[in-house]
Formats: structure tokens, C-alpha cells, sequence
């Protein structure tokens, strides 16, 4: 059997030297060992197939004919959560293809026919309903039921407020989108919203290896985007934004639309005094940067230009192709709103920004893989614990719901898990 | 391949989850750091291990060691399992993947141990002991690397050995799961810990387990160390502003600085190392090779293009020395700065400022640097130069900038392996011997010669000949300095340039007397070394036969291929 999309990345996986620097935070920040390690799925099972270095060799293998498309092998490559933090930690050392590795494997694994059964029922879902939960109790539109929404494309926007399927769909994460909408008509925005029509924006179909799928989707996503004639698109989701800004145009589909997350847009209106959060909030509290708002949100762009040779084996490229440090995501704006809210104490983890610590709760269907992805999460509140916080702020409905979930599996030292936009809500005062 | 009833009782001893046999976690650990150097075919594949295990405690390690005495297996154990040595030497190998044993076990303040398990990297330990003013000595691969592993098993080499010496040196104490299964505790973890054994009378055990390079995971697991500690007299902790892969220092720390120092000759260079040793003003040094500071200045292959290629790096920066000084209080700290000023002054150096030289101003100096020989002879010569140069000012956070780079690869071991990767995909070592610090630059100058056809078919990267990495010991009373190349790793003729110049320059080193490289471990190579240097390769193939009569133990790396071994897997390799 031969895999040609894994046989062109062959070189580049030759060039990993086994250094695990994918699995723990980079040197020059590590802090300490209790919050040093990174890669969710190494932290939990510990052997080296679990490891963008372990999946690299396993991809050789396959691709080399070594080892077979098997159950044993899916079961690795579909736990890999998809943070991306491989990839950001790779490149710190050289220019790497880790997160292409890692995708393309599970992709050709999908291909195969081996996505595990719940996977194939997710995107039937998906192609059923527009959601991946297959969730039919609500129409897409009701999360704004009451709020006098622009209906796109039939009005005109400046602003499309993009909520998102888990948004949509979850109880106390359609409570924080409401907010948000409330947020941007005090501040004057002039915001509309798809409606029944919005979709989901694809990342279940992108982390589960569906390739063809999720570019069908996000397709017919950017036609109804560029069809709904605004400015911006603004998500409330940090995972829709990874997705729209960054996956989107990876996979060659652009709208040529700018893309913002809900806390870019609100720390404008903040520093134009539109919003103003005059009501102090005496909170300790410390932000979990999500993964698709954070590193994985940072453009991959498209380099045109020419690899030559020097010095006998340098390769150098004309112009210096750009490389993905992660440095790029949406880190900034999160915090600056957090630290403009009088009484609030902010203090920040270990694992941060670019090297932010996954949820555990992406990657697609993670209830798949309970205890490592929950172990993820309640580390990570562990984390917050530790600093002192008594409230993890987050700004991805997938990471809330997620260590909602973890916490309320702590027993004894549970913390309580806000979305950003509540936090700014109640600064805010407005109701 | 092990049977049904082989592998229940594996799992009986670690638990069901910690036993792995299936190919692809196999394969995931048939790959290491340069492991195309151990393949027939030039393949990056080593022999695929017959399982991988992780082991928690001391006890389950001593039961899979009676299981591999009775059977017809041999283990490998490894801590971090990043360098090829760890690799299986054979399909009947069962690897110990020790990464579920990461505990910091005691710090003794007082006394100065620390007392670690495997996966224990040296930037956990170093982190915990910054806290309570102690030290570490790490290995110049960096802080990854197992504490336990460079202190019990490898090599242990590393760039604050000026100060701290060599990792075997600093082995205090040590619990060995012997390759009988017996667990056995050597020399003393510390107060108040677990253990307290004399060594001898007689050959030292410690010695004998340890010795010069060590058993490379061939003679028993090590499953504790006491680990000598020194004093760290700077902050606990440090802040860092910007991002990946630029981390910026907030600001200087105490007690702390980096000196980069210019010599125009090698006799210079030798000098000042040693002055610097007995004045004991260098906590870490470190000998940068010209290519390497070329690297260092710039953020990617093209500039680094640009810059080499103004040939001005080769002339100044042929022997640079960069030093880290550090005082226990702040008056101790002025005088060691005073006296390094005074040994350079007094050697015909030059330290470089702190400064951020603009690509452009190359450009401008690559005529002046065309027209001479050694140009920094004559700058050198120019009366007050050094207080000339001291009078260059540069903005704060340029200067923090390039004290982040020093600081990080000369006490933080945080960003080695990134600087030596970039310019081709593989690095490659070959001589380099624990020898006098004059010795380490006849090696570099060795195998610079070794390396040039090479260099001239194209076949390797040309950094010039001379990359030869290390630095002083013992405060100057041994040196170390590595002969490195660049090669590519998906170029064949590359790999197979590389192997030939590896080869050659071990033969080299016999004919030269240039000591015993890094190379100098495993069967091969200890017959090739051992009757240059004490037939120290029948010594241990005595102690292996004395100590593991059953093969429990793979030994590729230690005596050679083990009896177990299948007949092919029992022919010579080259290792780099
Ligand atoms: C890029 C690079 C640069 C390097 N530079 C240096 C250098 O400058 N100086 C130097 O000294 N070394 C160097 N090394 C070699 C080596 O990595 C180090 O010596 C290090 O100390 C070993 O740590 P590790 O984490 O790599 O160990 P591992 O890879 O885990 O093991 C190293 C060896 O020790 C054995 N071992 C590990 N743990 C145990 C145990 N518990 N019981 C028994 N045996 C064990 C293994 O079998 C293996 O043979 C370098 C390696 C790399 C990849
Ligand atoms: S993938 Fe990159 S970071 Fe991870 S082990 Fe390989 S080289 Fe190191
Ligand atoms: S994407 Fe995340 S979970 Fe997957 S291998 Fe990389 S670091 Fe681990």
C-alpha cells in the first residue's frame, strides 16, 4: 500500500532527533516540573507513540511499508488532541512540519476506513443537522431569539457575529454569546447574524481527519460569509476563530474577510471607551489560553519563492519562508480586558500564550478518551489553583465546557470555569 | 517475539497498561538521535524492540531482570531516550522506558545531594535548586536531558565543567538494579536518606559501574543517584518578555555576567583558559566555534548566508572563549570580573561588547578583513583598544538580547540544540576527548583537516572545518572540545560522507594519540580504543561476563553485542 501525501513528508519527519522538547514547555520559560509537560496524550500515556515524534516514526512506518493501517495504530493517531503544541515547539528549534505530520496521518487513516465508529457518526451528524452533536431540539437562530439581530444576508451588517455550534446549542455557553450581542448594540456595533442558516464552522470534520468534508464545509461557509457582504466576522468561539482564520485558507479556502474573535473586538470598544467596565469585580482569576484562539490561530502564510543551496548542504529559502512560532494567536486582548477590570487580581499560569496547556477537549469526540482528556483539563485547573486563581477565565466554549466538566470531577478543589464575556458583561454593568 | 504466557507475566509485574508490544509503538521507539548511523541500509531504523515497558519502581525493574535471566530477552533501559545509545541493540530487546519514574527524591541543602529517579531532566532538578541557591552540572545537549543518565550511564560532559567538572565526578551515591536482579546501593544519597555504603576496600564499585564514559545502560538499571551539587548564589527565578523562539531576560541577573572573549591565536586562547581556571573566575565556559556565532546572529539561513559569506566570522571569531562569571556575593563577583579583564588584557584578547553589530557593518569590514591574514592581531595592537570598545553603548534591550543567548546556553542549558540545528538538518560528532584543554584544539584542528574533501565535494555543510565545541574543567585542568560537523540527513551521500569522515577521524585519533573520543564505547569501538589504552575492553568484557553471565542486559553500547543477539545483529556499526 502506498500513502503518496505521507511519502512527500518522509524527509521532513527524518529530521526529528527525538529530543521530546514537543512534550514539555520550552526550555527558556520552564518553571517548574509539576507544570513543565504539554502534549495532553504523552502527560497521560506516557509511552512515546503518543508524541508528535512517536506519531512522526509511526507515519514513516506506514508510509515505508514497516507497519500496516490498523486498529492498534488508530487508536494512537485518533487520541492526539490536535493542540498544535508539537508543532509551535518543533519549530522552535527548527523549521518543522509536525502538525502536517500528525494531520495528514490521521487523515490517510480516515481514508483507510478506520476512524473509530463515534467519529462517522459525528459527521453524520454534521451532514444531518450542522451540528456535530446531531442536536435538532433548537434551530440554529433561537441562541438570539429576542435580541433584534440583523438577519444576514436579507439586512445589511458591518459585523457578522459568528456564535458557533457549540455556542448555539450549549445552555450556558448561548447565555454568554446573548452577552456578547447585548455588549456590541451598547457599544453601538452594527451587528448582524446568520441566523438559521449559520453552520458549523468545520473543526469537528478538521480534527477528526475528515479533509474532504470539513473543506466542503468550510466552502459553502465562505460562500455564505462573502454572500452576507460585511466587514468583519467576528467569532465568540476561540475555536471557530482558529478555524476561520487560520484552517480556512491552510486548506485553500479564503473569504478575504477579516476574522476577529469577540475579545479583539471588545478590548477595541473597551479602549474607545464604547464599553465601559465601570463596576469593579474582586476576583482572582487567571486565563486559560485556548488552542485554535491561541497558536493554532496564527495564519500559515502562503510563501512564494525559491529553495536554494549553499555551503554544500544549506538550504536556504529566497524570500526566508515564515515560520509558525504560535506567536501570532489572539493572547493580548483576553488579558488586557481582564487586567482593565478594577478589583480584579490577574495572575498568569505557568503554561501560557503560545505554550498554553490544551484543555484536552479538542481533537474531536474526546469523551472517546475520558481519562486523558479530562486529566488535561483538571491539570490544568490544578494550574490555576496553584497560581492563586479562584476563577480559570477561558474565551473557547469547547475549553469551558470542558473543565466544567473536569471540575465538577474534582470533588474537594473544583474552581469556577467563566467565559470572558461574562466577566465583561458584569464589568460592564448594563444588563 | 514474546509469547502469550511471556507477556502476561510482564504485565503481572508492571500492570496491563505499561506493557506494549504492538508494532507501532514499537517502531515509534526504533528511531533515535542519528540512528541512520547504526543501519545497514542507511535507513534511520534500529532493530525493532520485541517490546517497550514502563517500569514505577526499583522492584518491578528487579523482576523483569530475573524474567530476562531466565528467558531468552535482554533489557534496555533509558531515562529521557534521546540519544542513540539507548537504542535496542537487538529484536530480542525489551526496552525500559523510564519516563514513569520522575521524582526529585531529597535535596539536602546542607550537604549539597540531590537525589533523583531517571526521568528526572536537568532543568526540573536546576529549577528546584535555583530556589534554594544550589546548582547542577548539565550536559551541553541541554536541559532535557536525564540528570540520572549523564551522571550514572553516558558521558556527562558539559559547559559548566569549568567549575563543576565532569557528571562521573559528581556521582555520589547510587541505587542499581544489578543485571542478577539484586538491588544494590552504592556511596551515600545524602542526610537523612535511605542509604549510607562505604566503597571498598578494593576496586571502588562505584568506579566500576560508572568508569570513564559509562555502561550506556548495558550492566543494570539505575533506578536513584545522589548527585553532587554546587553553589548558585543569583536569583531563584527569572522573567522573560517577547516570544518563541525569542525569549528575552527582564533584566541582568546578580552575582552574574557573560564575557565573550576574542583571541587571535590558539596559544592565546589555551593560555587564557588556564589563567581563568586557577584564578576559578570561569563558573562556565564555553568555546565557540566561528560558524556557530554566525548562527547565533542571525534569525535565518539566508542571513546567515550573508553574513558568512563576508569571510570576516573565519578571522575574527576563530578562537572566541565565552565565559560566564559568577560571584557568591557581589563584591566576589567584581573581583572575578576584575581578574578575567586582567588574564585577557594579559593574553592579548579582546572582550567583545554586548552589542548587536548590524549585518551592514560586515559589509563595510570585509575588505579590511580581505587585506590580512589574522586582522585581529593588529586590532589587538591598537593601544586601549579594550577601553575603546568598553566606551561602545548599546540600548538595554539589545544588550539584554544577547545576554539572554549567552545566559541561556551557558547556565540554563535552554537553547543548544536549537542553535546547532539550523544550518543543515543533522549534526555529527566525531573526535573529542576528555583530555588537557590544549589537546581539545589539536581535535578541532584534526579533524578540520579530516572534514575539508568533504567539505570541498559539497557533501557536508562547510562551517568552515572547525566546529569544534567544549571548554575548560576542573577549573583548566581538563578541556573538552567536540569535533562537529554539519550533514544533511535526507541527503545519502551526505550520511555516507559523514560515516567515512567519522571512521577516519577515530582511526586518526589512534595515530595521532589524540585520546579517546566520544565515540569510544560499544564492541567495535572498545576494540578498537581498548589496546591503545589499557585493554580497558577486556575489563569490562570480564565485568559483564563476571556480572550479567545470563545476558539479562543488551550491551551493544557497553561490551559489545550481547550472546543473545541474532548473528546479524552482531556486525560492527559507526556511531556519531
Ligand atoms: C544533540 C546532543 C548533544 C549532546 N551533547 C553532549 C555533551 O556535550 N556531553 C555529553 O556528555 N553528552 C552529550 N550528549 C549525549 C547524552 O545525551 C548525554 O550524555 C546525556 O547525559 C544522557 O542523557 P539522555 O537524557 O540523553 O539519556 P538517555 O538517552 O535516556 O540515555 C543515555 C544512555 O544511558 C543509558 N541509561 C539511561 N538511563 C539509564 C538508567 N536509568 N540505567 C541504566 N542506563 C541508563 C541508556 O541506555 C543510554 O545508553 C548529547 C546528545 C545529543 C543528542
Ligand atoms: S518532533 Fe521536534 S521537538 Fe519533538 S522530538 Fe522530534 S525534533 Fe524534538
Ligand atoms: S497535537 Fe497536541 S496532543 Fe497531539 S501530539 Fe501534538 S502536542 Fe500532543
Amino acid at each position: 500500500m502506498s500513502y503518496p501525501e505521507l511519502k512527500s513528508l518522509e524527509s521532513d519527519i527524518a529530521t526529528c532527533f527525538r529530543c521530546s522538547l514537543c512534550k514539555m514547555v520550552p526550555l527558556p520559560v520552564f518553571k517548574k516540573q509539576e507544570f513543565s509537560n504539554i502534549c495532553p496524550i504523552n502527560s497521560h500515556y506516557m509511552f512515546h507513540s503518543y508524541s508528535a515524534s512517536g506519531l512522526g516514526y509511526m507515519a514513516l512506518a506506514l508510509s515505508e511499508g514497516r507497519i500496516q493501517a490498523d486498529k492498534a495504530l488508530a487508536d494512537i493517531v485518533f487520541s492526539c488532541r490536535t493542540c498544535g503544541y508539537c508543532d509551535m515547539a518543533c519549530n522552535f528549534i527548527m523549521e518543522s512540519k509536525r502538525n502536517e505530520i500528525n494531520m495528514t496521518l490521521r487523515e490517510t487513516l480516515v481514508r483507510e476506513g478506520l476512524a473509530p465508529e463515534e467519529y462517522k457518526r459525528t459527521m453524520q451528524n454534521l451532514k444531518d443537522t450542522g451540528n456535530p452533536a446531531g442536536l435538532t431540539h433548537t434551530k440554529g437562530g433561537d441562541w438570539a431569539a429576542g435580541l433584534n439581530l440583523k438577519k444576514l444576508p436579507e439586512q445589511k451588517a458591518d459585523i457578522l457575529l459568528y456564535a458557533g455550534c457549540l455556542t448555539r446549542y450549549d445552555k450556558n455557553a448561548l447565555l454568554s454569546a446573548r452577552k456578547m450581542a447585548k455588549l456590541l448594540l451598547h457599544a453601538g456595533v452594527n451587528v448582524g447574524i446568520l441566523g438559521d442558516d449559520e453552520n458549523c464552522c468545520g473543526l469537528p470534520a478538521h480534527w477528526m481527519g475528515f479533509k474532504d468534508n470539513f473543506t466542503a464545509l468550510a466552502e459553502k461557509n465562505a460562500s455564505s460569509f462573502k454572500g452576507a457582504h460585511v466587514k468583519t466576522i467576528v467569532t465568540v468561539c476561540g475555536a471557530c476563530l482558529g478555524t476561520l482564520k487560520a484552517k480556512y485558507p491552510k486548506y485553500g479556502i479564503n473569504t478575504g474577510i477579516e476574522v476577529l474573535h469577540g475579545t479583539e473586538l471588545l478590548e477595541r470598544l473597551i479602549e474607545k471607551k464604547k464599553i465601559k467596565l465601570t463596576r469593579p469585580l474582586n476576583l482572582k482569576v487567571t486565563y486559560h489560553d485556548p488552542c485554535y484562539l491561541g497558536r493554532q490561530s496564527e495564519p500559515q502564510e502562503e510563501w512564494k519563492g525559491e529553495e536554494r543551496t549553499v555551503f554544500g548542504q544549506m538550504k536556504y529559502t529566497v524570500p526566508p519562508r515564515k515560520i509558525n512560532y504560535g506567536t501570532g494567536g489572539v493572547f493580548d486582548p483576553p488579558r488586557a480586558i481582564l487586567k482593565s477590570i478594577k478589583g480584579l487580581s490577574f495572575r498568569e499560569m505557568y503554561r501560557i500564550r503560545e505554550y498554553s496547556h490544551c484543555c484536552g477537549g479538542g481533537g474531536g469526540r474526546a469523551e472517546m478518551y475520558e481519562k486523558m482528556s479530562l486529566e488535561a483539563a483538571k491539570d490544568r485547573i490544578k494550574e490555576a489553583r496553584e497560581v492563586g486563581a479562584d476563577y480559570l477565565v477561558t474565551s473557547c466554549s469547547h475549553c469551558k465546557a470542558q473543565f466544567e466538566k473536569a471540575s465538577s470531577d474534582m470533588g474537594n478543589d473544583p474552581i469556577s470555569v467563566l467565559d470572558i464575556i461574562d466577566i465583561v458583561f458584569q464589568a460592564a454593568d448594563i444588563d | 517475539m514474546l509469547t502469550v504466557d511471556e507477556l502476561k507475566e510482564l504485565k503481572d509485574i508492571v500492570g496491563q497498561e505499561w506493557v506494549k508490544d504492538d508494532l507501532p509503538t514499537r517502531d515509534a521507539y526504533s528511531i533515535y538521535y542519528n540512528s541512520s548511523s547504526l543501519n545497514k541500509e542507511d535507513k534511520l531504523w534500529t532493530a525493532r524492540p520485541a517490546a517497550v515497558i514502563m517500569p514505577k519502581t526499583p522492584k518491578e525493574i528487579s523482576e523483569l531482570t530475573k524474567f530476562c535471566n531466565r528467558k531468552d530477552f535482554m533489557l534496555k533501559p533509558f531515562s529521557t531516550g534521546w540519544i542513540t545509545s539507548s537504542a535496542p541493540g537487538s529484536r530480542k530487546t525489551i526496552l525500559l522506558d523510564l519516563k514513569r519514574m520522575d521524582k526529585i527524591i531529597d535535596i539536602d541543602i546542607k550537604n549539597q545531594i540531590a537525589v533523583v529517579e531517571p526521568y528526572v531532566r536537568a532543568i526540573d532538578l536546576q529549577s528546584e535548586l535555583w530556589k534554594h541557591g544550589l546548582n547542577v552540572h548539565a550536559v551541553s545537549c541541554g536541559g532535557n536531558h536525564s540528570i540520572l543518565a549523564s551522571t550514572a550511564a553516558a558521558w556527562g560532559y558539559g559547559i559548566t565543567g569549568a567549575s563543576m567538572g565532569y557528571q562521573a565526578r559528581n556521582m555520589l551515591g547510587v541505587e542499581w538494579v544489578m543485571p542478577s536482579g539484586e538491588i544494590l546501593t552504592l556511596g551515600s544519597p545524602g542526610d537523612g536518606a535511605e542509604w549510607f555504603s562505604t566503597d571498598g576496600p578494593g576496586p571502588g564499585v562505584r568506579g566500576l559501574i560508572r568508569g570513564f564514559q559509562g555502561t550506556f545502560g548495558g550492566l543494570g538499571t539505575f533506578t536513584k543517584v545522589g548527585v553532587k551539587l554546587y553553589r548558585w548564589d543569583s536569583d531563584p527565578e527569572y522573567e522573560v518578555h517577547g516570544g518563541s523562539p525569542k525569549y528575552v531576560l527582564n533584566r541582568e541577573l546578580p552575582n552574574l555576567g557573560v564575557f565573550i572573549l576574542m583571541f587571535p591565536s590558539k596559544k592565546q586562547i589555551t593560555d587564557a583558559g588556564y589563567k581563568l581556571g586557577e584564578a576559578e573566575c570561569n563558573y562556565s565556559d564555553f568555546r565557540m566555534p566561528a560558524f556557530f556565532i554566525a548562527l547565533g546572529f542571525t534569525d535565518n539561513n539566508l542571513e546567515l548566508k550573508q553574513l558568512w559569506s563576508t569571510g570576516v566570522f573565519p578571522k575574527l571569531a576563530r578562537y572566541v572563549l565565552t565565559v560566564c562569571v559568577h560571584g557568591h556575593s557581589k563584591k566576589e563577583y567584581q573581583w572575578k570580573v576584575k581578574a578575567l579583564k586582567q588574564i585577557v588584557k594579559e593574553s592579548g584578547g579582546l572582550i567583545l561588547p554586548m552589542q548587536q553589530i548590524p549585518l551592514a557593518a560586515f559589509d563595510i569590514v570585509k575588505p579590511f578583513f580581505k587585506m590580512f591574514k589574522n586582522p585581529l592581531k593588529l586590532i589587538t595592537r591598537i593601544p586601549f583598544i579594550q577601553e575603546i570598545t568598553d566606551m561602545m553603548k548599546t540600548s538595554e534591550e539589545m544588550r539584554l538580547k544577547l545576554l539572554t543567548t549567552a545566559f541561556f546556553i551557558l547556565v540554563r542549558h535552554a537553547n543548544n540544540s536549537q542553535g546547532g540545528f539550523r544550518a543543515s538538518s543533522g549534526m555529527f560528532t566525531s573526535v573529542g576527548a576528555f583530555d588537557t584543554w590544549d589537546m581539545g584544539f589539536e581535535q578541532a584542528d584534526y579533524i578540520a583537516g579530516v572534514k575539508r574533501p568533504a567539505i570541498e565535494k559539497g557533501l557536508i555543510l562547510d562551517d568552515g572545518g572547525d566546529l569544534g565545541s567544549g571548554g575548560t574543567f576542573d577549573f583548566g585542568h581538563l578541556g573538552y572540545i567536540e569535533g562537529i560537523g554539519e550533514y544533511s540527513t535526507n541527503d545519502p551521500e551526505s550520511r555516507k560522507a559523514t560515516k567515512a569522515i567519522v571512521e577516519e577521524s577515530l582511526h586518526g585519533t589512534i595515530e595521532r594519540s589524540l585520546g579517546l573520543p566520544i565515540a569510544a564505547f560499544g564492541g567495535p569501538m572498545n576494540q578498537l580504543f581498548g589496546p591503545h589504552c589499557y585493554n580497558y575492553h577486556e575489563m569490562i568484557m570480564k565485568i559483564k561476563a563476571k556480572l550479567d553471565p545470563n545476558s539479562s542486559y543488551d550491551s551493544w553500547t557497553y561490551s559489545g553485542a550481547s550472546e543473545k543477539a541474532f548473528p546479524d545483529e552482531k556486525e560492527g556499526y559507526t556511531f556519531f
